[in-house]
């Protein structure tokens, strides 16, 4: 079996309560600066959903990176 | 198999009834083995650590839409996930600090229907950094 994401999704919508409104929601959040892999296993599901307002805005369906990582993805 | 936290995690006759319990006893570079079933934690891990399931169908380790589920929170640790569920976490299911490796897992319906009012930095991700291939 391979690895596999499939059906993770953002539906974010916010505005209007100042400069800044961030969702974020995901399966994986890797800020490590170390190597995360990823191997024969399944990412699915994982999303962000709410609405505020007005324009779309959101951060992560499966996996959210941070800079200066690595992250593999293996069978 | 009904474990107890009051039990030292070291035999299959003094097994814990929690895997934080577990957590909380190990040392760094021991193995945590779970027998199948839906453990409703929210796991903080903090030293290098294996924690290996039944099988992924089996073994859940379940947030209750509650804070994140696993958390690496020890940029030096060395952690290993492996045949389990995570699962129903707000907002990550998995979120790592350190080096992590997840085999033969399914990581499923996690996220947040919440807004967080702070602003976080996120700087775009190279294409570089992401590398998706097959080991066959």
């Amino acid at each position: 079996m391979n690895s596999t994401i499939a059906n993770n999704s953002i539906h974010v919508y916010c505005s209007g309560s100042g400069p800044y409104c961030f969702a974020f929601g995901d399966g994986i959040s890797n800020e490590g600066a170390g190597r995360m892999t990823i191997v024969n296993s399944t990412l699915s599901g994982n999303s962000v959903s709410g609405k505020k307002n007005g324009n779309p805005f959101g951060c992560c369906g499966a996996i959210f990176m941070s800079l200066d990582n690595y992250t593999s993805l293996t069978r | 198999m009904n474990g107890n936290d009051s039990n030292n995690c070291q035999t299959p006759e003094t097994t814990c009834k929690t895997i934080g319990h577990a957590i909380s006893l190990a040392a760094s570079g021991d193995s945590i083995i779970l027998a199948a079933a839906t453990y409703a934690e929210n796991l903080i891990i903090g030293l290098s650590l294996n924690v290996i399931g039944s099988g992924a169908s089996t073994t859940i380790i379940d947030g209750g839409g509650k804070g994140t589920v696993v958390s690496v929170s020890d940029a030096v640790a060395n952690v290993t996930l492996s045949q389990l569920t995570i699962q129903n976490s707000s907002p990550s299911g998995i979120y790592n600090l350190g080096s992590l490796e997840i085999t033969n897992s399914t990581v499923r319906n996690n996220g947040t229907t919440s807004f967080i009012g702070v602003v976080l930095a996120i700087a775009s991700v190279p294409v570089s950094a992401m590398a998706v291939y097959s080991s066959s």
